[in-house]
């Protein structure tokens, strides 16, 4: 049991790597936050993995240890080359006044709270094998496929209806980070293979504080952290092996960067959401959605500010998101679209049929949001926020995030009339998940709305 | 200073942020039926996943290289759920060995599409597809569930 324990450890460390190079050439030498290098490297370490691993499984090498042995050989040089030039991201903590009793209560408070969560998640991810119907049956399934044969020749799998319950169609991300598990221990251990969750979940945990850390003081983005992070339906699906949660964190990275270009016209946040966008759309088909979303409101922005600097940028932006994702794009053109096959269903005809489902849907969405059992009032702290700090409309970020999520809550509505299920079922199995992938943007919206109140960063 | 409104904002939304923590400390690792919970008695119980060991037990000896014919047999709509669990897991559990449940070709996207299904091939067809293992689910008449499966010779 060591060996395999051995090669899922360099395995990790191959992640970290990647993350690492690949952070510190956007970064170069500009300063960042200790939680934000954190957050950024295994992200993105584990999306370029990913990525990566597609590659070369196109080019006819399943996952395996020599293949993760040339990539550590790779980006091993490439570190050496950046140490060697000193080309490193600062990684600094911002000057503060002493901490308070407050800020010890918070620390302390919220730390064993994000501790026992964190715990939670490494016995669901590590201890328990791959239970709910969707992981095996979508996700674990996939990460077997793609241990098993290179995509050189496309897998039986990827065409047998048989195995059309499975989304044939869905993305790789997950499953090739899983895959690559088993390729560097040499076997299926699902145990073992889903150790990739609670990495995740770490990332997740440190991008929701660095998001939040941006316009807030400590203790506040604390709070708020523990309260994103600890949402039951956050735990639930963390380590349970869906790609929900990858998607969450994903997400949260691209908007976070978006914001960042957008205030500070940084090219390395532009840089970073291009990659956080290609992942999450790599990751999921509403990734794909949410990265259009994103993409969507880049270029209003843009127009709307007149700015030749920004049109450019979004023209970056969008040929950056072309170049990573097409082979994937041009890979799954062929797949089988036997499910549910929303893009299809996008039919006037269609809409107008079911448009009677809008209120069941909307008062579902309602009633499972504000269930005080699942998700502790979240979904109404922000409207509460919202009410109270009417000034903090006038910032573009905010305007920004409120028309993302009212874009995706509208999407959901939209493919919750076309689907081909019913909308009952439909609800009880996905909308959790849905609301799961929507919490960053809340917790950042109650988090502008609240700086913009007080408890902001005090400004230099 | 106190009780400016900005302050009174402050520690009402610090008060509605604590109570929602609460609420997620209570939910996440008190309440009877909370994850955490629920999570250490399943790592105590030796018959977690019972449902779910059961089908992999019947495929673990599966030797490489063979495939297996399931049927479902006298399963009402109600058991949809079951019937997916069943299927899912057994074709996740063996790959990259297959199972069959119906003719080649034809879509399986839920229970339904099980439960539709009347496929009993013939014995060349089973050697055709290398089908060493033949396991057959069936409702009982008083509810329950039953198996059995069936080793067979290939030619």
């Amino acid at each position: 049991m060591m060996a395999p324990i051995l090669w899922l450890l360099l395995y990790l460390a191959a992640l970290f790597l990647i993350g690492h190079v690949i952070v510190s050439l956007i970064f170069k030498d500009e300063s960042r936050s200790l939680t934000e290098c954190f957050a950024s490297v295994v992200s993105v370490g584990a999306g370029a993995l990913s990525l990566i691993l597609f590659w070369v499984s196109l080019a006819g090498f399943a996952p395996g240890r020599i293949a993760l042995v040339f990539v550590v050989i790779i980006f091993g040089t490439a570190q050496f080359q950046l140490l060697r030039t000193h080309r490193w991201p600062w990684m600094t903590t911002r000057p503060s006044a002493p901490v308070s009793s407050w800020e010890w209560t918070c620390l302390i408070g919220c730390g064993a709270m994000i501790a026992g969560c964190v715990a939670i998640v490494s016995i669901h991810a590590v201890a328990q094998p791959v239970y709910e119907l969707d992981a095996f049956a979508i996700w674990a399934l996939k990460a077997k496929v793609l241990a098993h044969e290179s995509l050189w020749s496309r897998p039986e799998y990827f065409s047998d209806p048989a195995f059309s319950f499975s989304h044939q169609d869905y993305p790789l991300l997950v499953p090739f980070l899983v895959a690559g598990v088993y390729g560097a221990i040499g076997q299926t251990n699902e145990y073992l293979g889903k150790s990739v969750f609670l990495i995740l979940y770490l990332a997740f945990v440190f991008q929701v504080f660095t998001a939040l850390r941006w316009k807030l003081n400590r203790p506040t983005s604390l709070l708020l952290t523990a309260l994103a992070v600890s949402l039951p339906p956050v735990l639930r699906w963390a380590g349970a092996g869906t790609a929900d949660l990858a998607l969450t964190l994903y997400y949260a990275g691209a908007v976070f960067y978006f914001l960042g270009w957008l205030e500070k016209e940084r090219r390395s946040d532009l840089v970073m959401s291009i990659l956080y966008s290609v992942f999450m759309a790599f990751t999921k088909n509403e990734g794909f959605a949410a990265m259009l979303l994103v993409a969507g409101l880049m270029l209003l922005f843009s127009v709307l500010s007149r700015s030749k600097t920004k049109l450019a940028s979004f023209g970056f932006f969008a040929a950056g998101i072309l170049l990573l994702h097409f082979p994937w794009l041009w890979w799954s053109r062929a797949l089988p679209h036997t499910h549910e096959n929303y893009g299809a269903r996008l039919r006037p005809d269609l809409l107008v049929q079911n448009l009677d489902r809008v209120g069941v849907i909307m008062g579902e969405f309602c009633r499972r949001a504000s269930n005080w059992s699942r998700w502790s009032g979240i979904w109404l702290l922000l409207p509460t926020v919202a009410i109270i700090d009417f000034r903090g409309w006038k910032n573009r970020s905010v305007v920004a995030l409120w028309l993302l999520l009212l874009a995706q809550i509208t999407l959901y509505v939209v493919i919750f009339v076309v689907s081909p299920w019913d909308v009952q079922e439909l609800a009880s199995a996905a909308l959790e998940r849905l609301l799961v992938q929507m919490v960053p943007l809340v917790v950042f919206l109650i988090g502008l709305h609240w700086a913009a109140i007080g408890d902001s960063v005090p400004r230099s | 200073m106190f009780a400016t409104r900005q302050n009174l904002v402050r520690l009402f939304l610090i008060a509605a942020v604590g109570v929602c923590l609460a609420r997620n400390c209570y939910l996440d690792f008190i309440a009877g039926n909370s994850f955490g919970r629920e999570l250490m008695e399943s790592l105590r119980k030796a018959d977690a996943f019972q449902e779910l060991r059961t089908i992999d037990r019947i495929y673990s000896d599966l030797p490489s290289g063979e495939n297996a014919l399931l049927q479902i047999k006298d399963f009402g709509a109600v058991n949809e759920r079951l019937v997916e669990q069943i299927y899912y897991r057994s074709c996740y559990f063996v790959y990259p060995r297959r199972i069959f449940v119906a003719a080649p070709g034809k879509i399986i996207n839920r229970g339904t599409d099980i439960l539709a299904v009347d496929f009993s091939p013939d014995s060349d067809w089973l050697d055709r597809h290398r089908v060493g293992r033949i396991v057959s689910f069936a409702q009982e008449k008083d509810g329950r569930i039953g198996f059995h499966f069936a080793e067979r010779t290939l030619r």
